[in-house]
């Protein structure tokens, strides 16, 4: 059982003493990001005249898997790291999932195969985390390497099974009302943030990650030690990969040579988007993972159904994303921020 | 004051008789249509020459086209993309791709939108899938890029060609080659290809043996291109080799080839067409065979889904979706090239395709009542080199 | 002697790469070619050399704005939409030197418009490039039909900037500008400082915008370069959801290594003997038939791991080392 900080009666006093405007002040890249997310939320509904439960449960499919790993990637975030091989581990999971699956044949299969991907996610980020701090190396270097070796996995992988697609056999994972589907998504997505909040918020695992980003030095000089709760962190993200490919497993219940792509940048994208300081600290949230989640989604929601040309989607998302970060990462003063 | 009332009566009927003509009117055109397409690449020349093409449609179908790009190896993002379209208003959708079917059947089945492929043979759905998707409601069918199933020539075609080229230059024919494919997890009929054009060569050579062309055994590793640019030790697999024999993409191997200094030295024998291919095609280079399905296939997804909206079938419809071979613009010689570059493949001009707007209204169902599914795939062999005379 | 302890341990590193792949393609049927070993084929050398030429480059501008203290995620995006540009108007031009040029200035306003968004924008390097990268991958669907460009390294007279040995030019520009950027100029000097310690060196007088501007001025410059390789050897392809950057990271093996190599000359130098090296142990894959295989990609997450933890722990290696041979020393005597 993880243990509990008491740190309830400082922060009654702080609240006490602050004034509406320094609120506002203290609060503006939260304030930002979450006006963003009402602003889009107001254009879905009023842009999407036709079928809107139809696009909602798109949403909702989409920023379930985003919202799952970046609720995990909080963590990492939070210690000022990254991790740039989550894409190709969901991939490498999604596959797996499938192999055992088809393997040993339906939900047993299935089971097994959740059960060894949970195993590899906990033993891949125990690697992460701790391979830094021990060798000396920079955390990207060894998700650099993760990077490249789940790469090679899924190839080899994909290629092992002569199909360019494999699917799960003898298992139906996903509801086959959408409307079903999309509750289960939703409360998948209520626990795991739920979960994710309690670790970050009130217990050693998130006090001591941020305190990490904050100064690791100084948290190790004031009795943390960094290589357990740095693997402690790229675990909890880890157990998020895992949950997060099986969560993509239920949307498309096949996988290939490209699946996961891309997840690693999108992630990092939402945080930034959700507030996520990306040095870390004392000013990570867990809601910058929610936030930025459904925005990112929601805006390529909004985007296409007010029929901006598929080519210009991107064009605007990048204007909105440097509007946006102009707005909340602005550093006002001092030397330029690196 | 009865005046008045007849008056009134005879605006009233005078109104409803307008409004009913007007009701009239609206149905004897098409239904306006928006129709999604997921193209397999956002650029070359087939990418532009179907969007040419669909915009010399848009009028007389009364139909609008929504273009994005599908992945060849992530599902989740074809499942993505297609849900855009769905979110953009399509009431169709015509891909090019054959990965994460069943959920896509069922976003659309779930949107009551409908499916038809293009340029793809779906054969891992035929193969592995063929109630969930060949039998789907929402699916129509699809046409392929080239031949499919059981029609497979392309190996034979190519062996033709070779054969083609040493009767044309008898002063230096072709004396040995090698191949190359895509691996087959993706595209299983490359073997078969390699299969009919090593036989034929086999057959060839016992029957003419002064004439023999000898050619490197076909190895599932050194001939395997992994969907990027053919390495340059190829070559020194390869030695001596007079053409290269590519049933994947020319694409993947010319550049190599003009890498390594090869491009004067040996010919290129190649499925697919790259921008600017034309330039180094024939007695220009070192093109010898290009082999390429016309953008005009896209007539019979695009029919089928207009139909659908429209309401209406072909008296001689299927009860299944079907997948159909399409013929090929087989490219030997400059004259071939000559003709193919007045094709709305290379001039991207919606007047250069081998059917007009009138044509392809008159395939579907709607807009003539004497139209046949059958008329509309014997269409698809009607793209041939000699088409274009 | 010194220069010749020098030279051998810059060699070392592409040497035994060499060496261990001829050992490994010896033992290999796959690499027999009527009984002799193609990896001792002369076409080692051209390969070798045009691929490791595109390597320096880009890990050029990575090192160019990594060593001033700043990792730019946008260096493969500004390469990828300045190589689009560049090769389309080459095209039209039917000039390799046209292309050059474009690709050269469009390198230059491209990392510029980066660097006003940086400074301006005062935002974190990462975010703002992510911003900017976001950016340029859009363009790339914008620019020129959104279609990309294939054709231009099919044409050998256009793509001549990507074969030997015109391929030499640009690298040896990118190189020397590097080498001139870093030692020459006060900039360079300057951003050294700022680097080590950017406070500091902003209170001595350091105008650091300036710096800045100074720096992606030349990066833009070897982008540019970059760009002419990469659009000779490649077809360019429009991008999206920051897959530049992946682009980008499957060149930073060569500046990670480049920096460790370096440290017996000069990063440069470190970079380019990276770069060779790398590129031998990919042509002995690929002769193993392991070239683009999952395999290749695992050997080289392996081979960056080792490489990395290796260096990381040279001081305690050689202390270990030391204390090993002390004891055997005193075990004898």
């Amino acid at each position: 059982m993880p243990e509990k900080v008491k740190t309830k009666a400082p922060e009654k006093e702080e609240k006490e003493k602050v004034t509406p405007a320094a609120f506002l002040k203290n609060h503006a890249t939260e304030l930002t990001s979450y006006l963003g997310l009402v602003l889009v939320i107001i254009l879905f509904f009023a842009t999407n005249t036709n079928r809107l439960m139809y696009n909602l449960s798109s949403v909702i499919q989409s920023a379930a898997v985003y919202s799952v790993i970046a609720l995990g990637a909080v963590f990492v975030y939070s210690m000022g790291f990254m991790d740039i091989s989550i894409g190709q581990q969901v991939g490498v999971y999604v596959i797996l999932m499938i192999l055992c699956n088809n393997a040993i044949g339906g939900w047993p299969g299935l089971i097994v195969g959740m059960i060894a991907v949970l195993a590899l996610a906990l033993a891949c980020g125990a690697l992460n985390g701790s391979l830094g701090v021990i060798l000396g190396l920079p955390s990207v270097v060894t998700s650099l390497f993760l990077m490249f070796f789940f790469t090679g996995v899924q190839m080899l992988l994909i290629e092992g099974t002569g199909e360019n697609t494999i699917y799960l056999q003898d298992v139906t994972v996903r509801p086959e009302d959408r409307d079903m589907y999309s509750v289960m998504l939703v409360a998948i997505i209520i626990v795991v943030a739920l979960v994710a909040t309690y670790f970050f918020k009130y217990t050693k695992l998130g006090k001591y990650t941020r305190a990490i980003g904050a100064n690791e030095t100084t948290a190790r000089q004031s009795g943390v030690n960094s290589i357990k709760w740095r693997m402690a962190g790229y675990m909890a993200l880890g157990v998020c990969v895992a949950l997060g490919s099986f969560v993509l497993l239920t949307r498309t219940g096949t996988a290939g040579k490209g699946t996961g792509s891309g997840y690693h940048m999108d992630i990092m994208i939402c945080l930034i988007l959700g507030g996520m300081p990306l040095k870390g600290g004392m000013k990570s949230k867990i809601s910058a993972a929610l936030v930025g989640s459904f925005t990112y989604t929601l805006l390529s929601s909004v985007l296409t159904t007010m029929h901006v040309d598929l080519n210009m989607i991107n064009f605007v998302k990048a204007i909105i994303f440097l509007v946006i970060v102009l707005m909340t990462c602005r550093k006002k003063d001092g030397v330029l921020p690196r | 004051m009865k005046t008045s009332k007849r008056v009134i009566a005879l605006c009233l009927t005078l109104v409803l008789c307008l409004a009913l003509a007007a009701c009239g009117g609206k149905g004897d055109g098409p239904k306006k249509a928006t129709i999604g397409v997921g193209f397999f690449s956002a650029s070359g020349n087939a990418t532009v020459a179907t969007k040419e093409f669909l915009a010399g449609l848009e009028e007389k179908l009364n139909v609008t086209f929504q273009y994005t790009v599908l992945s060849q190896t992530d599902e989740a993002q074809n499942i993505s993309k297609v849900q855009e379209l769905i979110a953009a208003g399509c009431d169709g959708i015509i891909i090019t791709m054959d990965m994460g079917m069943d959920s896509i059947l069922a976003e659309c089945k779930a949107a009551d939108v409908y499916v038809a492929g293009f340029l793809c043979d779906f054969d891992s759905s035929y193969r592995n899938n063929y109630d969930g998707v060949f039998k789907h409601p929402n699916f129509l069918g699809s046409v392929a890029d080239g031949d499919c199933g059981e029609d497979v020539t392309r190996g034979y075609a190519f062996f033709d060609s070779l054969i083609e080229y040493n009767e044309k230059h008898t002063d230096a024919p072709i004396k040995h080659v090698s191949m190359c494919t895509f691996p087959s997890y993706a595209f299983p009929l490359q073997q078969t290809y390699v299969k009919q054009f090593t036989e034929k060569l086999d057959e060839y050579n016992t029957a003419n043996p002064d004439k023999a062309i000898e050619y490197d055994p076909y190895d599932t590793d050194t001939d395997v291109l992994q969907f990027r640019a053919m390495d340059s030790t190829y070559f020194s697999k390869h030695d001596g080799v007079d053409a290269i024999i590519s049933f994947c993409s020319g694409t993947m191997v010319y550049p190599s080839m003009v890498s390594a200094g090869k491009d004067k030295t040996i010919k290129l024998f190649a499925s697919g067409y790259g921008d600017g291919d034309n330039a180094v095609f024939g007695s220009k280079g070192a093109f010898q065979t290009e082999m390429v399905s016309g953008v005009e296939a896209i007539v019979y997804p695009l029919v089928l889904l207009l139909n659908k909206i429209n309401g209406v079938e072909f008296p001689d419809q299927p009860a299944e979706a079907e997948r159909h071979s399409c013929a090929s613009f087989i490219i030997n010689s400059d004259e071939d090239m000559a003709l193919f570059e007045k094709n709305i493949y290379l001039t991207a001009k919606a007047e250069d395709a081998l059917l007009s707007a009138d044509d392809v209204y008159n395939l579907t169902a709607f807009g003539n009542e004497n139209a046949t599914y059958a008329d509309l795939v014997a269409f698809l062999s009607h793209m041939t080199i000699d088409d274009l005379k | 002697m010194k220069i010749v302890k020098k030279v051998f341990l810059t060699l070392l590193f592409p040497a035994l790469m060499y060496l261990v792949m001829w050992l490994i393609t010896s033992s290999d049927p796959d690499c027999y070619i009527n009984g002799k070993n193609i990896f001792l084929s002369t076409d080692i050398i051209r390969t070798v050399l045009q691929n490791a030429c595109q390597s320096v480059c880009v890990a050029l501008a990575i090192w160019m704005q990594l060593k001033n203290g700043r990792f730019d995620f946008s260096i493969g995006a500004s390469m990828i939409l300045t190589a689009i540009i560049a090769g389309h108007i080459g095209t039209m031009t039917n000039s390799p030197i046209v292309a050059l040029l474009v690709a050269v200035v469009c390198g230059i306003v491209l990392c510029g418009i980066t660097s006003v968004v940086y400074m301006v924008g005062r935002l974190p390097i990462v975010i703002a490039t992510i911003g900017v990268t976001l950016l340029y991958e859009s363009l790339t669907y914008l620019v020129f039909g959104g279609g990309g460009i294939i054709s231009y390294y099919q044409n050998s007279h256009l793509s001549v900037f990507g074969h030997l040995p015109g391929v030499l030019l640009p690298t040896g520009l990118a190189m020397a500008l590097f080498l001139i950027f870093q030692n020459l100029t006060v900039s360079g000097r300057k951003g050294k400082i700022l680097a080590n310690n950017q406070s500091a060196g902003v209170n001595i007088g350091i105008y650091e915008q300036e710096n800045v501007s100074r720096t992606y001025l030349f990066s833009g410059i070897i982008v540019g370069l970059a760009a002419i390789i990469y659009v000779s050897q490649n077809q360019v392809m429009p991008q999206s959801q920051l897959s530049t950057a992946g682009v980008m990271f499957s060149y930073i093996v060569s500046v990670y290594m480049g920096m460790f190599i370096g440290l017996a000359s000069n990063n440069v130098i470190g970079i380019a003997i990276a770069a060779i090296g790398m590129e031998i142990l990919k042509y002995g894959l690929n002769c193993m038939n392991l070239g683009g295989s999952g395999w290749q990609q695992i050997i080289m997450g392996v081979f960056v791991m080792s490489f990395y933890a290796l260096s990381a722990q040279l001081d305690n290696i050689k202390a270990l080392c030391r204390k090993i041979f002390k004891k055997e020393a005193h075990a004898k005597a």
